[in-house]
């Protein structure tokens, strides 16, 4: 088993960063997951559905990485998705690229308090899981 | 339906993880392909180290300037949403295989059911690796397999590291285009 | 009416009594009138597809149809004449017209050189028990064995690299009760097959039909066999529909003797159906062919070295 992959112990911690969106208005779920897109931890999203979170948000990362390598802009942080709907910021947790966090906001959410809060939670994570 | 009208002439190379398909474009790209591999943290599903999770890319320039894209999926059941996105508007798709792996036979179901629908004009190529090692299924195996299901495509034994094999692949994905195109069935 | 004389070799008992009675019903309905002769006066050879592989090969030689009984566990044969035991009166006549069909539009088909086919015809005859523990055994002109037996070719690896070549013209194989040297190199006796349909002289094959449509039912694997562009292109145009001999020819603008000796490969390779014997395939063409479509493949095969 790589050292990516967090013990239990870590999961459960950063399942309880996760719970603080549960504070920050529009935020629906957020999941933390690995580079190959195995989910970690995640907050108010069923098995199912952080599951599919985890795979595409490891796509978006890994392509955004592509993107920021090919123009030269070195290492990949944060991208987000804007729709009618509301948005998904996909942040780099930490300095390695093992692993992010994808959150997911409605219409009501406030784009710069989404990205505070995530900015804050993967400062967070970085410091359990990735020391 | 394939997207030539849209300028854009695509082909595929799907199949599951460690088949070599980011080896296979890195071998017939003109120029460093884009490559989205990231740390395999699964290593008890594949002894691999690193994983495709976005896409490959990689391209063959003609001489009238036109250009062929070629494509590179995931190989985990996971990023299945990239195989549609990436499988829309192909004009073929090269399957490749690795026969030493468990399961390789089911593993061309999994990848024929999932991009036959994306392939006009009968384009499907196998291509299957490691056919020599002890006891794994030898290419008239898949070949079979096809056949069980009314499917006619080449099977072909291949190591996708030369070079030489894999544009065996692609010139037999354009025959089959050619021939469909010249004598094929009128849709 | 054109009489025509018939004899069956190796029919199971119950088999060869269905032929006879049936034969006497067909008497009349029939296009040609049928007399059952021995093998040395017949014009056609109503044989069981398990039957004696010398027998065969003598036959093939004369280039004379073969109608093939299979039995109902064997898989459909690259053959144009075939009936699966057991089979019902019309089947049989059916059958029977089509031979007489065959007949009277080629009286005294010009078939050759039989020497030059020897081995490929006793290959033939061979290849469906080629799994079979009995070995057979050949030899090149310079008296190299080449053994035939467990499904397998076993040979010097000299000898099998010029037979990959095209290069070796070998004698028929007859039974032996030896065995080839165990650290003997080996290749598949498909493959060997395909090998040998290749080096085979340019006329059509003798047990292949001038009129008859044939079509690939699976594609060789070039990986192993090696290739070149000619035969991807016999091949693609042979999986999409079925073409008499003379058509691909015309339709792939390639030499004859190529086109007549991926025929043979691929049928001695048990690649090869005539047309309507098997379902057709169902992945054909769905796409419609769209403008532009054209001058991008061509400028792809020419990126390739195909032919544009």
């Amino acid at each position: 088993m790589s050292k990516v992959r967090p013990a239990k112990l870590s999961r459960e911690l950063a399942r309880k960063v996760l719970e603080g969106y549960g504070e920050v208005a529009g935020v629906q779920c957020a999941v933390l997951f690995s580079s190959d897109g195995f989910e970690i931890a995640s907050h108010a999203a069923d098995a199912a559905a952080s599951a599919r979170l985890a795979a595409i948000g490891s796509s978006l990362a890994a392509l955004g990485t592509a993107l920021a390598g090919e123009a030269g802009l070195g290492d990949f942080e944060r991208t987000t998705i804007e729709s009618n709907g509301g948005a998904v910021t996909i942040m780099r947790v930490g300095s390695s690229r093992s692993m992010s966090l994808a959150v997911v906001a409605g219409k009501d959410a406030v784009l710069g308090q989404l990205l505070w809060a995530t900015q804050r939670c993967c400062q967070a994570l970085a410091k359990l899981l990735d020391p | 339906m394939s997207g030539v009208e849209a300028g854009e002439f695509k082909i595929v190379f799907t199949g599951p993880m460690g088949a070599g398909k980011t080896t296979a474009i890195a071998a017939i790209s003109e120029g460093e392909p884009v490559r989205t591999e990231v740390e395999n943290t699964d290593r008890v599903a594949h002894a691999k180290e690193s994983t495709t999770v976005g896409f490959d890319f990689g391209r063959i320039t003609l001489a009238d300037g036109s250009v062929v894209r070629l494509y590179g999926t995931p190989g985990q059941v996971r990023y299945r949403f990239m195989w549609d996105i990436l499988g829309r508007g192909a004009a073929g798709v090269i399957v490749l295989l690795d026969a030493s792996a468990p399961g390789a036979l089911v593993q061309l179901d999994v990848f024929v059911d999932a991009f036959i629908p994306h392939v006009a004009h009968g384009a499907l190529v196998v291509g299957v690796g490691r056919t020599d090692v002890p006891n794994a299924p030898s290419t008239d195996a898949f070949a079979a397999r096809l056949d069980a299901r009314g499917i006619v495509a080449p099977v072909l034994s291949v190591d996708v590291r030369r070079q030489g094999d894999v544009m065996m692949l692609v010139r037999t994905l354009v025959c089959i285009l050619g021939s469909h195109t010249a004598h094929g069935v009128p849709a | 009416m054109q009489t025509l004389k018939i004899c069956d070799v190796g029919l199971q008992p119950d088999t060869s009594h269905a032929f006879h009675s049936m034969l006497k019903i067909v008497a009349g309905r029939s296009k040609a009138a049928w007399q059952v002769a021995g093998i040395e006066h017949a014009d056609v050879l109503f044989a069981s597809s398990e039957g004696d592989g010398s027998t065969f090969a003598a036959w093939g030689a004369t280039g004379k149809p073969v109608v093939l009984v299979i039995d109902d566990r064997s898989s459909w044969p690259p053959a144009p004449f075939v009936l699966r035991h057991p089979f019902r009166v019309m089947q049989l006549l059916s059958v029977l017209d089509d031979v007489a069909d065959l007949l009277a539009a080629s009286p005294g088909r010009e078939r050759g050189d039989p020497s030059r086919w020897s081995a490929a015809e006793s290959l033939r005859a061979l290849m469906p028990q080629s799994g079979n523990a009995a070995w057979h055994v050949t030899r090149t002109p310079l008296g190299e064995e080449v053994w035939l037996g467990h499904g397998l070719v076993r040979a010097a690896a000299r000898t099998i690299a010029r037979l990959r070549a095209g290069e070796l013209e070998l004698a028929a194989f007859h039974p032996t009760g030896t065995s080839p040297p165990a650290d003997a190199p080996a290749i598949a006796a498909c493959d060997f097959a395909w090998y040998v349909g290749l080096s085979g002289p340019a006329r059509l094959a003798p047990w292949l039909f001038a009129d008859v449509a044939y079509r690939l039912r699976r594609w060789p694997d070039f990986g192993r066999l090696g290739v070149n562009t000619g035969m991807l292109e016999l091949c693609a145009m042979s999986t999409v529909r079925a073409w008499t001999p003379a058509a691909l020819v015309e339709a792939s603008g390639q030499p004859a003797a190529d086109v007549h000796r991926f025929l043979a490969a691929a049928s001695l390779a048990g690649l090869l159906v005539a047309n309507g014997s098997e379902q057709a395939p169902a992945l054909l063409a769905r796409g419609r062919v769209q403008s532009g479509w054209d001058r991008f493949l061509g400028g792809l095969r020419r990126h390739l070295g195909l032919a544009a």
